[in-house]
């Protein structure tokens, strides 16, 4: 078994153990206050897949245009959130000002990259071999 | 490849998801009570909250349609121009009569009349002053024309709007601690129940803001205006969490698709203002934060 094969089954299990699909509803991305059950956002903060000030961005299936066909409790779970700060997810979507540098929007490659959520990394390497994973830890690495 | 170690590998995996699902579908409503707990610790969060409730009104569809709007060409006064972007121009995205709304009462950190319109420039998306907002007590003009390089999915259909006036109670993300737990008697908070903080097309003045993302946005606000950046992983100092609450929402613009409004992935524009720069008609000194999904 290569050690991709590895970092996926590792990234399932991780995933499983942090509960990987949230079965109960409301599947919503927000829940009003008074709501019994928390919404998708609070969800996956509480679970851990978004860090403290991290944006969750809808990385395979978008919250509006093609995705508005796609069911809440399919496009909100943790499989489609990739959590990134504020800067990287503004550079998902157009250019993004800080701290007064303005920051030129993603190219497609990147958007691609930095946009989907953690598991297709070592999901890609799999099917296309390691030497896709190294840069991919890589920068993972530096982001964090 | 070695086909009966993907099979057991198969069931093993529908093995732990069927564990999950169990574990999950226990651990969630209605096994979860929100009955209150007795306590001061109750007793202490339902007084902030009814402490920090704050009027909103909701933007809704114009009954008779008066000059506020979103969306559409702004009627800017005689010797305005649409502002310049850094590119390209900026979007024009909502003006406010503020006599109108002040008639709803409870908005006493605003100027008694004025009218704001606000733009919106995408290429400083990110920076305090990403939303432009002009101030003006003249009366408005006709119809400005777009300038020309204003991009087609930054010009937007036109509502008249009228206000809906509600409580608005702060988030947990504002707040900075969590209040969607057994903390709250939520019979006490029956009337805030009108207000909408679900999932629905939310444009508002005042109030608090609907966050789609997580964050304390009065802090945040406070980090941008000083020109420095929130290390999360770092306490907020005392000093500027007490900073931050100068900070009042002045506009919430969601995306609205009947308007072909927007922003990213179905994001929001939000635009703060500190209640003695607004008292005082001092519209420049503004921060605009923005969220997606």
């Amino acid at each position: 078994m290569a050690a991709s094969d590895l970092a996926l089954a590792k990234g399932l299990l991780t995933a499983l153990g942090k509960g990987a699909v949230k079965i109960s509803g409301p599947h919503v991305w927000r829940t009003k206050p008074w709501d019994e059950a928390q919404g998708m956002r609070k969800w996956l903060g509480e679970k851990g897949y978004l860090k403290p000030g991290e944006h969750g961005h809808h990385g395979l299936a978008p919250q509006n245009g093609w995705g508005k066909a796609v069911p809440d409790f399919i496009k909100n779970q943790p499989w489609n959130i990739k959590g990134l700060d504020a800067v990287t997810h503004g550079r998902i979507h157009g250019p993004y000002t800080v701290d007064g540098v303005k920051l030129p929007r993603f190219n497609p490659v990147e958007r691609v990259w930095y946009g989907t959520p953690t598991w297709t990394k070592p999901a890609a390497t799999s099917m296309t071999g390691d030497s896709v994973r190294a840069p991919t830890l890589a920068i993972e690495g530096q982001r964090r | 490849m070695n086909v009966p170690g993907v099979v057991i590998g198969l069931g093993v995996l529908f093995g732990l998801c069927l564990a999950i699902f169990v574990l999950e579908t226990f651990r969630q409503a209605p096994f979860r009570s929100r009955s209150a707990l007795p306590g001061p610790e109750n007793y202490r969060l339902r007084s902030r909250l009814r402490r920090m409730t704050r009027p909103t009104l909701l933007l809704i569809p114009a009954k008779s349609p008066g000059f506020s709007k979103i969306g559409g060409l702004p009627e800017l006064p005689p010797g305005v121009s649409w502002p310049e972007g850094d590119r390209e121009p900026p979007a024009f995205v909502a003006q406010i009569d503020i006599a109108t709304f002040r008639a709803h009462g409870d908005f006493d950190w605003l100027p008694e009349s004025g009218r704001i319109y606000l733009f919106f420039d995408d290429d400083r998306n990110g920076a305090a002053d990403c939303g432009m907002l002009l101030f003006s007590q003249m009366a408005p003009g006709p119809e400005t024309t777009a300038p020309p390089g204003l991009p087609l999915n930054r010009r937007f259909a036109e509502r008249r709007v009228g206000f809906m006036k509600f409580p608005s109670l702060p988030s947990s993300d504002w707040l900075g601690e969590d209040w969607a737990s057994d903390d709250v008697e939520w019979e006490d908070f029956e009337d805030f129940k009108a207000c909408d903080f679900g999932d629905e097309i939310e444009h508002r003045i005042g109030g608090y803001p609907s966050e789609l993302q997580n964050g304390q946005m009065a802090v945040a606000c406070e980090y941008l205006w000083r020109g420095e950046t929130q290390n999360y992983r770092e306490p907020v100092p005392e000093s500027l969490r007490l900073a931050a609450r100068q900070w009042r929402l002045l506009l919430q613009i969601d995306s609205d698709p009947a308007l072909n409004m927007n922003w990213w992935d179905s994001g929001m524009i939000y635009v703060f203002i500190r209640a003695r720069d607004a008292k005082r008609g001092d519209f420049s000194r503004t921060v605009t934060i923005t969220q997606t999904h």
